[in-house]
């Protein structure tokens, strides 16, 4: 356990998922986190508009096979990045994109640059989280990326309030997660394969 | 038919390794476009509203279809009632939920599709079905391409955008990783540009996202700096994102923009001039802007090429440049996309132009 802010934490996080890039534009709602980008260990692109950090993360992760990242502010950063979040959905790229959120607080009141994001992400992505205090950070972060690029992948969205970005709390790391109600198959039954070898053999031509 | 999900799971050897035991013709999915390599003798090309004449036609003389993850869009496989009537299907996807959701399939198999077909060649070779090199699949192939190598509108002026993509293949390394924007300038790539290398061409196949392909080509280069990337695009899509040019230039993730510049939302007037008699209606980009001049005021290359031989310049230039290259090219706006499976048609439909 080791005592850090929010914003440190999924800094953190990141790095332990082997991230190398992020791609993303900073606001009001997630300064904390490019507070802490400062000292992170990967690279920083700065996008002119959202979206494109959203293209941007989801042709990197076609290439690597492996989650790409963006970061957007709350509001018009958050829904800007949505285009891209869809497009990776549709085309089962995997992603986690993390959005800064109007502080717990406030979550409701039609605060400044406040949108319900995990409401509009729900239908174009595999999960959205909202962390409602910092230690859950890491594990969120975990679990995003363990669903973004298992079994079919697919864009993950992590919302984060600004309070839960700033408050401190003792972090721990999971080196493994597992996420209840979800198990993707990766070997297949073999009676099926059976009958497919099958029907290929009595194919014509064979 | 091989989809998206071969490329996802890095399948392309053991799909190869299927393709030539069965010695079996293979079609893609636009998805799945670059999970085999398209100068192979057995290799067909997409299927779909604007596949390739050839793999629209093979399919529908197939015994059984082996879908790949795949998820039987309707883009690709024109009236789910028609697609695969009387053949036998076998469905392999990692995603449960795909299995009987657009189609009906007569056997399923769920897992990782790579895991799944290295069991599944291990599987056949064991009761050894290889054919010898003379498969009647292979002759049918050549005939149906030399078939509609005749039969599919084409266009006599000295730059088109199927001449233009030829030209690029043709000088672009088989390494390089190409992007498309979304319109006529996609389905141009899906036709024109074949893919060798397995797993190099992206395209927002899905939603259809126009703006994808600049960005998604920077983030590819961010991803593997060591080959050329490029965006095969048209004005109107490049239009929506091109703001990027300023990462591209200032993050030095240097990307060819290969613009296939009509000044028109091209497939939306494409559909005007098919569908609704000519009456267009908001498809004219009129001249704006200069896209070689918008490259410029980024600090990028800016290139207009007007001819085969002013492109084939241009393309060489943006190879060696260390920034950033927007290459103009005129296309004529009456050009259109064929062949052409109208929506609500099957494949068997497909139309020519000619």
């Amino acid at each position: 356990m080791v005592e850090m802010i929010g914003a440190k934490a999924l800094i953190q996080a990141l790095e332990k998922e082997g991230v190398d890039i992020v791609f993303g534009l900073p606001g009001g709602a997630n300064l904390p986190i490019y507070d802490a980008l400062v000292e992170a260990n990967f690279r920083h692109i700065l996008v002119r508009h959202e979206q494109s950090a959203a293209h941007m993360a989801d042709g990197y992760a076609r290439i690597k096979r492996k989650a790409g990242v963006c970061f957007a502010t709350s509001g018009p950063g958050a829904t800007n990045l949505i285009t891209g979040i869809a497009t990776a959905y549709a085309d089962s790229s995997p992603m986690v994109a993390v959005t800064g959120q109007v502080p717990t607080a406030m979550i409701g009141k039609d605060a400044f640059q406040e949108t319900d994001i995990i409401g509009v992400a729900n239908p174009c992505t595999k999960y959205a989280f909202q962390p409602r205090s910092p230690n859950e950070i890491p594990e969120t972060i975990k679990k995003a990326f363990y669903i973004a690029e298992s079994g079919r992948p697919g864009p993950v969205l992590v919302d984060i309030p600004k309070d839960v970005q700033q408050g401190s709390a003792d972090m721990s790391f999971p080196e493994f997660i597992k996420v209840r109600g979800y198990s993707p198959v990766i070997d297949a039954d073999l009676s099926q394969l059976g009958r497919a070898v099958e029907i290929l053999y009595n194919a014509s031509g064979l | 038919m091989a989809g998206g999900g071969v490329i996802l799971s890095g399948a392309f050897s053991e799909l190869q390794a299927l393709a030539e035991i069965l010695m079996a013709p293979v079609v893609t999915t636009f998805k799945g476009k670059g999970s085999f390599p398209e100068n192979h003798p057995l290799a067909m090309g997409p299927i779909g509203m604007h596949g390739h004449a050839e793999a629209n036609k093979m399919i529908l003389e197939a015994d059984c279809i082996l879908a790949v993850g795949a998820r039987f869009s309707d883009r690709s496989v024109g009236r789910y009632d028609e697609f695969g009537r009387g053949m036998n299907i076998i469905h392999m996807d990692v995603d449960p939920a795909e299995i009987g959701k657009n189609k009906s399939v007569d056997v399923a198999v769920v897992g990782d599709v790579k895991s799944s077909l290295r069991t599944l060649v291990k599987m056949l070779s064991k009761v050894s079905v290889r054919r010898d090199q003379n498969t009647p699949w292979l002759k049918r192939r050549e005939e149906l391409i030399d078939h509609y190598a005749e039969t599919i509108k084409d266009y006599p002026r000295d730059l088109t955008a199927r001449k233009a993509l030829k030209k690029l293949r043709e000088i672009l390394p088989a390494d390089s990783i190409v992007t498309t924007e979304v319109g006529q300038c996609q389905m141009w790539a899906s036709l024109h540009f074949d893919v060798i290398t397995p797993g190099t061409f992206f395209s927002s196949t899905g939603l259809g996202t126009m703006g994808f392909g600049f960005p998604a080509s920077i983030g590819a280069k961010a991803a593997r700096s060591e080959v050329h990337v490029v965006d095969i695009a048209g004005d109107a899509s490049f239009n929506m994102t091109e703001n990027s040019l300023a990462v591209s230039v200032l993050d030095q993730l240097p990307v060819i923009v290969f613009l296939m510049n009509n000044y028109m939302l091209g497939m939306v007037a494409q559909w005007q001039r098919t569908f609704y008699n000519r009456r267009y209606m908001g498809v004219h980009q009129h001249s704006c802007p200069d896209y070689a001049k918008i490259a410029q005021a980024y600090g990028a290359q800016g290139i207009k090429a007007q001819s085969l031989s002013e492109l084939e310049l241009a393309v060489r230039a943006a190879l060696k440049s260390e920034i950033a290259t927007v290459i103009d090219i005129t296309i004529d706006p009456e050009e259109d996309v064929y062949p052409f499976v109208v929506p609500g048609t099957g494949l068997k439909d497909m139309i020519t132009g000619s």
